[in-house]
């Protein structure tokens, strides 16, 4: 007799802990050291004046997130996915063509292959 | 940035989009998007897209023209383009049937287009610090007007 194993949505304790977990991570990456961090919700996210270069990773869980305000940070992209090629190979701002120009950055040693918005991967283009 | 699918709005306003970020356009749900101070220079026709956007502050950025994607949001009530380059108003503007407000001050504005007429839910507008010479009459048809500025600079 063949058995064919359902496939069923994660129960909703699961998504409530997930998220719970995004948030708890997101409060870690953008809390400056020692100072009192905004209260964020699921809902709510305020990351404003935190100097990001770019999201932090945990932004893009918060399936449930109605309103979000980044405002005053130094935020260039909001390019979800860093594709693979790129993690392994020099990227810089304004594309491939200022790939070695003096925009250009080294990646780290450890490099996160599945992460996105990952901070340092991609360098800000220059400011105006 | 895509799978927050359920983002109703979005302040972004002072950080270095050079670009209107593409990832933008995906976030169908938006009714809020503020993108000021941003140095931009134009915005995608794609953002038309953006289908229950109602407010969209574009306001301190680098551009020279009304982008035309705006022109197609036709659930936005608040425009706020103040404080750009902007020297010609489009004709297209006129599918702005739900605009209640629209600043454009501080731009390089010659005239008032006839079309901003078309505007009937037009309550407040801005077009002062401009080298306006010539406002359409039109304009003065827009019943609901209750602020309009435009003064000289």
């Amino acid at each position: 007799m063949l058995h064919v194993a359902s496939v069923s949505p994660p129960p909703a304790e699961a998504c409530d802990e997930r998220l719970a977990r995004a948030l708890r991570q997101l409060q870690l990456e953008c809390a400056p050291m020692g100072e009192q961090q905004a209260p964020q919700t699921q809902e709510e996210v305020c990351i404003a004046g935190r100097g990001l270069d770019a999201l932090p990773t945990a932004l893009c869980e918060l399936t449930r997130l109605r309103s979000l305000n980044v405002g005053y940070n130094r935020l260039w992209t909001l390019e979800a996915e860093v594709r693979a090629p790129a993690l392994h190979s020099p990227v810089s701002a304004g594309g491939p063509a200022a790939a070695s120009g003096p925009g250009a950055c080294q990646l780290a040693a450890a490099c996160p292959a599945a992460s996105v918005f990952t901070r340092g991967l991609i360098c800000p283009p220059a400011r105006r | 940035m895509s799978q927050l699918r359920g983002l109703t709005a979005l302040y972004a306003q002072s950080n270095s989009f050079a670009r209107f970020p593409a990832a933008l356009c995906e976030l169908t749900t938006l009714r809020v998007l503020s993108l000021s101070m941003n140095g931009m220079r134009r915005v995608p026709s794609e953002v038309a897209r953006l289908a229950a956007l109602q407010h969209f502050d574009l306001s301190d950025n680098c551009l020279s023209e009304v982008p035309l994607g705006v022109c197609g949001l036709s659930a936005l009530t608040k425009l706020d383009l103040h404080s750009n380059s902007v020297a010609e108003l489009r004709p297209e503007m006129s599918q702005l049937t739900s605009l209640a407000h629209l600043s454009l001050h501080t731009n390089c504005l010659k005239a008032v287009p006839p079309a901003l007429g078309s505007l009937t839910r037009l309550t407040w507008a801005s077009f002062n610090n401009n080298q306006i010479a010539e406002v359409a009459p039109e304009l003065f048809r827009c019943a609901r007007v209750a602020g309009l500025r435009c003064s000289a600079a």
